[in-house]
């Protein structure tokens, strides 16, 4: 059984390895991309809905890799480590905004969130 | 080679059928069949059997019988960065678990309530961002356009992207 445990250990670390190389190829070629076509200048939109919308992602990067920074430390009591109700508040609060900004058009027909000179 | 590839997996799961069947005769004849034999070569089964989907599952995403390039972008082609956090999160909470199964005490981790509400925060997201969308009436299906001039003014209006 012993020799079962191990044997199955290696054979998810080579599943994992390779599918993580796999996927990350894979999703780095398409962000390469989506990178380059012209519609993502449209998708950032301004600067400022630009930064915006680029908050989210940013927010959830740092917050994905703090997590993972912190997985060794629990590896020994063998649960996943709680996350902060700061952490998740800031989250909420940075994917709100996102959304704020995609309901802009929504909102505009109240007087909401018009651009500057539109009427 | 694609059907030699065929062939191969076809071999390999003719051995991996019968092998279990070699070894319950081989015991039954020259050892005590015990439960444990039993139980080893039914894990082992289970592992070679894992082993060959997850090798067919890659080899797929490699050759792209199965394309995961868009992945986080939107049909249209452009950024999707609703689908991005999602992905970054399940990634991250998965790799974690798979982390703590390996390297732990070999016990199933418990999930603590806060990790649940991070990914319910994520997925909500996805879904209320892709439920704009819809009631804003531009699908993500659409097409991809040419930028021009005009286009490029009224950028800031664009609510199809991003999501």
């Amino acid at each position: 059984m012993t020799v079962l445990r191990a044997a199955l250990r290696i054979e998810l670390a080579i599943l994992i390895a390779g599918c993580a190389a796999v996927v990350a190829w894979k999703i780095l070629r398409g962000a390469a991309r989506w990178a380059r076509h012209p519609e993502t200048r449209n998708a950032l939109g301004g600067w400022m809905t630009g930064a915006l919308r680029l908050q989210m992602p940013a927010a959830s990067l740092v917050i994905a890799c703090l997590y993972l920074a912190r997985l060794p430390r629990s590896a020994g009591s063998g649960n996943l480590p709680p996350v902060p109700d700061y952490v998740l508040a800031i989250l909420a609060g940075s994917q709100t905004v996102f959304l704020f900004v995609m309901a802009r058009r929504l909102l505009r027909p109240f007087g909401i969130l018009r651009n500057e000179g539109e009427k | 080679m694609d059907n030699l590839w065929k062939n191969i997996v076809r071999a390999a799961f003719v051995l991996v059928g019968l092998c279990p069947v070699v070894m319950v005769i081989y015991f039954a004849l020259f050892r005590t069949l015990t439960k444990d034999y039993l139980l080893l070569v039914l894990g082992a089964e289970l592992a070679v059997l894992l082993f060959i989907f997850g090798v067919i599952v890659l080899y797929a995403m490699a050759t792209d019988q199965i394309k995961i390039e868009k992945l986080i972008s939107e049909p249209s082609g452009d950024a999707s960065i609703s689908r991005f956090q999602l992905l970054v999160f399940t990634f991250t909470i998965a790799l974690s678990f798979v982390y703590l199964v390996i390297i732990g005490p070999g016990k199933f981790p418990d999930v603590p309530n806060q990790v649940l509400l991070l990914l319910g925060i994520s997925a909500t997201t996805y879904g209320v961002g892709k439920g704009l969308q819809v009631v804003g009436g531009l699908s993500s299906n659409q097409p991809p356009t040419v930028p021009d001039a005009t286009h490029a003014k009224a950028s800031d209006d664009h609510p199809t992207s991003g999501n």
